[in-house]
């Protein structure tokens, strides 16, 4: 696994995907390398910091099958109250 | 089973343990002379307790899985803070700890809870909060205390005699100097929970801890067997969840006066297990059945007392006996 272009980004990038770190869980762990452990590291640093920073997280997408709900203005305007 | 046996039968059970090369925490009269936080806490608990785990060595089959999570969490804090007193850097202590839990929690599985996987207690749950806690304790203004045998004040193994023939025995997370001040000196205790431990809910969980059978015995370990005059104890917490941990930590102080109090109380309990011992009945003590989610003998002394060996031959083991006096 070390040896791989995503443990090398992984580290670079501290984006580490969920498969990955599945298949570093499942590894015998005698045979992960030092690379491999600060990948581990560097995935539960980043959940922290996104936990401790939830500004920065994603903001949440809004549905667009909802219409937004209507404002009532209380207002009852013709074209004409408004002289056009 | 009849808890009406007599002391001779006792004695012979006792004697029969393999205790694995340690040496028996049990005198030639069946008693025991050894005592850590946790056998103590079973004679406070329940006489039956007592009698059912420490001295004729029931254990679950089922090892519990707390039990075993707890064990790699201390574990993983303690190789970090030795690495750190010993002067290694942040990243070296991190990637030593999360090494070596990696390879010991390989095969940890979570039991269940209310019917499905407690997924707060899971392997990548463990090396999270260990991760997350060498963060959040990095700049810690906690310095551990190094003995004045050079050693860092780690995972210390203790036993001192109170009176002859009267021991404690136990195993102290650590020894920490809190600030500047070289005076503020307590122990420290690692635990994780599921409770909240932040915020105002926070006491609920922290209170837990004063009056407490554990801490006050550490405190008076530190006081006695490592000759530190620590205040009490500092207990750090971190809250197990799907998600996320959060840390805090509460102190718990004891005077010299609680440190007696608790000795008298040591001496007395000893001598109450003298005495069933010498009758042979060890009483149940109802009131604690349903304790910190119900007592693991509570389905064995519900049943009618002569058929309740056989179920625990079914469900408990005699396998490996809890010693008091046996180091990490």
């Amino acid at each position: 696994l070390s040896d791989t272009p995503e443990i090398a980004n992984a580290i670079e990038d501290m984006v580490v995907s969920p498969a990955l770190i599945q298949e570093l869980f499942d590894k015998d762990p005698l045979d992960l390398t030092t690379e491999e452990i600060d990948v581990i590291i560097a995935k539960f640093r980043s959940d922290r910091m996104n936990y401790l920073q939830p500004e920065a997280k994603t903001p949440k997408k809004v549905s667009s099958s909802k219409a937004p709900a209507q404002l009532d203005m209380g207002l009852d305007l013709s074209l004409d109250d408004l002289g056009l | 089973m009849s808890t009406m046996i007599s002391g001779l039968e006792q004695i012979a059970r006792v004697e029969t343990i393999d205790f694995g090369g340690w040496p028996s925490p049990f005198d030639d009269d069946g008693v025991q002379y050894a005592w850590d936080s946790t056998s103590l806490g079973l004679l406070k608990t329940c006489p039956r307790k007592y009698f059912l785990s420490m001295v004729l060595n029931w254990q679950p089959k089922q090892k519990s899985y707390h039990l075993e999570f707890g064990i790699h969490y201390h574990t993983g804090i303690e190789i970090w803070l030795k690495a750190r007193a010993t002067g290694e850097d942040h990243e070296t202590a991190c990637r030593k700890a999360i090494r070596q839990i990696m390879i010991n929690s390989f095969g940890y599985q979570p039991g269940l809870r209310k019917g499905l996987p407690d997924n707060t207690k899971t392997r990548e749950t463990l090396i999270r909060a260990l991760v997350w806690y060498f963060e959040h304790y990095k700049d810690d203004n906690c310095k551990t205390i190094v003995l004045s045998n050079g050693k860092p004040a780690v995972e210390l193994s203790f036993r001192f005699e109170i009176q002859s023939g009267l021991m404690l025995s136990g195993h102290l997370d650590h020894i920490v100097q809190f600030g500047e001040e070289s005076h503020q000196i307590y122990g420290q205790d690692h635990k994780t929970t599921s409770a909240t431990v932040t915020g105002p809910s926070a006491r609920y969980f922290f209170q837990n801890f004063n009056p407490d059978n554990q801490m006050t015995l550490y405190s008076t370990a530190a006081r006695i067997a490592f000759q530190t005059p620590v205040k009490g104890m500092i207990v750090d917490a971190a809250q197990m969840a799907v998600g996320f941990h959060a840390f805090a930590r509460d102190f718990t102080h004891r005077t010299d006066a609680h440190i007696q109090e608790f000795l008298e109380g040591v001496v007395h309990y000893r001598r109450m297990a003298e005495q069933y011992n010498r009758s042979g009945f060890w009483p149940m003590n109802e009131s604690s059945c349903g304790n910190y989610g119900g007592c693991q003998f509570r389905d064995i002394c519900s049943k009618s007392p002569q058929v309740r060996e056989r179920f625990l031959r079914t469900e408990f083991t005699q396998d490996k006996p809890w010693n008091p006096l046996e180091p990490r």
